[in-house]
């Protein structure tokens, strides 16, 4: 591939992607600075290896699993003294006229935020990036039933905590 | 509800949108199993605006510069290995381009893209209008051995800020409503001016009487008028 192709390509595939992974890493690391540090680390990782990519169709699962090696790799270098933040703007929409709308998409949030994040991971990769319970599996290193089970408890426990005051749909949920 | 809703409720809760056979057919003769699909339906499809959560303006951009400027980084590392070679092809390039006169302007590199990196990294900044006072500006630019006149105009905002970890001045000028950069590198020494550019930014850097000015704008007119600006509102003391 000669270079200028592959800056189009590459430029193609940022203009794709660099969104979903940004909120994707949000979502994980609740840090705007991070995600926005960790979207452009995974696709300058991305540069330097796309030669070797063989499948242009794997190019979405293979970026979410180099960011997610890459998040990973924050924590080799600990930090004891970091402060968490929360840059999560809950009430922060661009596309949502709707009041009413407006409300759920906040309420939802909250409810997003509280999720322990081995279920909020695979419930994002199957919601925001698409993927089969498989193929989170395979992005996730974790074997697709064990997908199953924390997505199920994802919107078994968001569920409960948005409708926990509709007591005929909580206990259907309960039940399950 | 029997074992077979459970199972059903169960798939639906996993994933609303993979729907087997087996699924299908118990909801279309369970009234109740088809309105809990509805329900996991409409929960699933308020789930997604909710994760959209808003991206930084510019994101696009400021991830093509870095790879940009890590292969010209790689470039550069490259040419030390590679000098005399370089040397050679440089000056062949050089003699072809200047025949054929493309050399007017240059995509950035060295200080223009730290410059332009810093931008992005601050894009923010072109939507603020902090209109400082001159006496304010000044106050920042004596640090570094300058000085502005009341010919620099508005000014949206100043800082102190990190290129190649030093401290420079960091300006904001308004040019008819529009954001002009203006950034004053004390150790760069300019001996022509220097235009460059990038996807969305044009830029120019020009000597001061001690290193330079780089100036940004997004518009080629307002560069043009900012610069005039510039080189009439600053003396530097040696």
């Amino acid at each position: 591939m000669n270079t200028k192709s592959k800056s189009s390509q590459f430029e193609a595939i940022v203009n794709a992607y660099s969104k979903d992974l940004y909120r994707y890493g949000l979502w994980l690391t609740k840090d705007s600075q991070v995600a926005e540090d960790l979207t452009q680390e995974t696709f300058l990782r991305a540069w330097k290896a796309m030669d070797s990519l063989k499948d242009p169709n794997a190019v979405k699962s293979w970026l979410f699993t180099i960011y997610r090696r890459e998040n990973a790799r924050r924590f080799e270098k600990i930090r004891p003294d970091t402060t968490p933040i929360d840059d999560i703007n809950i009430d922060k929409f661009a596309q949502l006229e709707d009041s009413f709308a407006k409300t759920e998409v906040i309420l939802l949030r909250k409810s997003l935020k509280e999720l322990p994040e081995e279920y909020l991971e695979p419930l994002i990769l199957q919601v925001l990036g698409g993927y089969t319970c498989e193929e989170i599996g395979e992005i996730m290193g974790i074997k697709s039933g064990a997908v199953m089970t924390r997505v199920f408890r994802a919107r078994k426990k968001l569920r409960g905590l948005l409708e926990g005051d509709e007591e005929n749909e909580q206990s259907e949920i309960a039940e399950i | 509800m029997d074992t077979v809703c459970i199972q059903v409720r169960r798939e639906l809760m996993t994933d609303p949108k993979n729907r087997n056979t087996e699924v299908l057919q118990h909801v279309s003769s369970c009234k109740s199993c088809s309105d809990f699909m509805q329900s996991v339906s409409s929960f699933d499809s308020k789930l997604e605006p909710a994760m959209r959560l808003e991206v930084p303006e510019g994101l696009e951009s400021r991830i093509i510069l870095a790879q940009r400027m890590g292969q010209s980084k790689k470039a550069e590392k490259k040419k030390v290995y590679d000098y005399k070679w370089m040397s050679i092809a440089a000056a062949l390039v050089l003699a072809i381009g200047l025949s054929i006169g493309i050399f007017k302007m240059g995509e950035s590199h060295g200080i223009e893209q730290e410059v332009l990196a810093h931008i992005y990294h601050e894009i923010y900044l072109l939507e603020t209008d902090d209109n400082m006072s001159l006496a304010s500006l000044n106050l920042i630019l004596k640090q570094h051995g300058i000085q502005a006149s009341d010919t620099i105009g508005h000014i949206r905002h100043a800082a102190n800020c990190p290129i190649n970890n030093k401290s420079v001045p960091h300006m904001v000028l308004d040019e008819q409503g529009q954001s002009i950069t203006v950034m004053y590198i004390p150790w760069e020494n300019t001996p022509e001016r220097i235009p460059f550019y990038d996807q969305r930014f044009k830029g120019v850097k020009v000597s001061a009487k001690k290193g330079s000015f780089v100036i940004v704008s997004e518009d080629e007119n307002s560069l043009t008028n900012v610069e005039r600006r510039v080189m009439s509102s600053f003396e530097t003391r040696i």
